[in-house]
């Protein structure tokens, strides 16, 4: 089964056609960020505008790379939630619109659930039970998926996304936008000497809490400028993310003791950080476990996953109507 | 904590607790059409305060940064919308956020970085200005009133101050 996938609920607008929910065929990205990071974040108005100005092209390059003829797709899935409304009403129009001329059926994804299926394309032998921890720059959620389609959220955040804290912290660093990037890169020139956060008061639950970590990485930032002293800024962002990510790391690692399970996936912009990365595939190694986290480029918001998860869902729970509205705050379920 | 001559309310928070405690101060006095702009810098408990406001309101889901989504709704005992307005960069930008309809609903709305929505939204409103203070976890909070509504919310956060005060440190 060929799916058409369209995502469009943040920076990027995307196309894909994906085969069976794991073979790409096609995967079209592009991405707002340089209109966007003089901003220092997403302008959603902006990114309303310039989903508009591409999505018809880059849905013709779609099918075109993937050298096949729309008659020959036969599901239509688009992300409808969470995200920007400006942005979700266009792809999720665009789907909604293919649907009805094409006479495919169309399904609506959530596009957390989709971050899911992005591990599902890079690695044939993945299959749950699992555990996901999802970190982008809108969520933090561990999620336990012990089947296709069902989800436990085990923990989120309680008041800043990982990714949001990155892109803060950068800011307050003076380093530009996305964040995550550029303090990884910095994180590497310094060391992760400094202390910010004494205490880790979620310690005997699944939830996150970044917004301290950022406090204190103000507040440290304010006395050094008051004493006119130099900031160290690849000591701050290596400090930082070291503790971003031992948090990320124990509640992942004690949900995978808790749940019995033995497969751990990372998904979202955050999964593509390096230091991530290495924590966790040492740890994963340490216990046993499998890890898996995608390439980069399906790290990232795409529509490659949203093509995979909609192949899935169609699977289990048929097509969805064309009367769908675009869902801002779309939980997972 | 301080009454000035033009009816503002300041009032010395010493810990993100505090910050907390005086949204749920807060929450519990809300009413349908409340609108505040919450400004100060990154850290300095916005967010926090408004997470308070939520459990004020006995709304089952707290308040998390809206920085993302932009805007978010909680259901308590009156309907709460929390707008983070950082990434706008125009007013053009706010009308697909249909601000005036928000304020047409029976619901209080607290906007973070929102000068760009001030002018259009009403001249009666509540300015909260969080500032820092002498040492890391101090802040200093002004309720700034404009209108007689919000000047009676802040006598009446005093008076509720007053009689919790063994609450604050």
């Amino acid at each position: 089964m060929l799916v058409l996938g369209i995502e469009s609920s943040c920076d990027e607008t995307a196309v894909a056609v994906v085969e069976d929910g794991r073979k790409i065929w096609s995967n079209i990205i592009l991405s707002q960020i340089d209109k966007h990071s003089k901003f220092g974040g997403v302008v959603p108005e902006l990114a309303a505008r310039c989903h508009l100005e591409v999505i018809l092209e880059i849905t013709e390059e779609a099918l075109r790379v993937a050298e096949i003829s729309p008659q020959e797709i036969d599901l239509v899935a688009a992300t409808y939630g969470p995200g920007l409304i400006g942005g979700l009403l266009v792809g999720l129009s665009m789907a909604k619109t293919l649907s009805l001329a094409w006479e495919k059926p169309f399904v609506g994804v959530n596009h957390v659930e989709g971050h899911i299926y992005a591990n599902f394309l890079a690695h044939q032998e993945l299959a749950p039970p699992l555990i996901c921890l999802t970190v982008s720059g809108g969520h933090t959620d561990l999620i336990f998926m012990p089947d296709y389609g069902k989800y436990e959220i085990l923990g989120s955040t309680r008041d800043d996304a990982a990714g949001e804290a990155f892109d803060k912290v950068a800011r307050v660093l003076g380093l530009g936008y996305p964040g995550g990037p550029l303090i990884d890169r910095l994180a590497r020139e310094g060391t992760p000497g400094i202390t910010l956060v004494q205490h880790d008061a979620l310690a005997a639950t699944y939830d996150f809490s970044f917004s301290g970590l950022k406090t204190a990485v103000v507040n440290l930032v304010h006395r050094l400028k008051q004493k006119g002293e130099i900031i160290p800024a690849p000591d701050l962002a290596a400090s930082f993310q070291r503790q971003v990510v031992s948090v990320l790391a124990d509640r992942a690692f004690r949900a995978m003791e808790e749940k019995k399970v033995k497969t751990l996936i990372l998904s979202g912009g955050v999964a593509a950080n390096s230091e991530l990365r290495e924590t966790f595939s040492q740890e994963a190694t340490k216990r046993g476990l499998q890890l898996f986290y995608p390439p980069l480029d399906l790290c990232t918001d795409n529509a490659a996953m949203i093509a995979a998860c909609g192949y899935y869902r169609f699977q289990r729970f048929g097509s969805s109507p064309l009367a769908l509205a675009a869902a801002p705050r779309l939980k997972i379920s | 904590m301080e009454k000035e001559h033009d009816d503002k309310l300041r009032i010395w928070s010493e810990s993100p607790a505090d910050t907390e405690e005086l949204g749920v101060i807060l929450g519990s006095i809300l009413q349908p059409g409340d609108l505040f702009f919450l400004s100060g810098e990154l850290g300095s408990g916005k967010t926090l305060m408004v997470r308070g406001v939520t459990a004020g309101l006995k709304s089952e889901e707290l308040a998390t940064s809206p920085t993302f989504a932009l805007v978010h709704r909680y259901e308590g005992e009156l309907p709460l919308y929390h707008l983070d307005l950082y990434r706008l960069s125009e007013p053009g930008e706010l009308e697909p956020l249909a601000l005036e309809e928000l304020m047409e609903e029976e619901a209080a709305i607290m906007i973070e970085w929102g000068d760009s929505a001030k002018e259009i939204l009403s001249s009666s409103y509540m300015e909260i200005e969080f500032l820092r203070g002498e040492n890391d976890n101090q802040r200093i909070i002004t309720f700034c009133p404009f209108g007689e509504h919000y000047r009676r919310i802040n006598r009446l956060i005093y008076e509720k101050i007053t009689y919790e005060i063994r609450n604050f440190k």
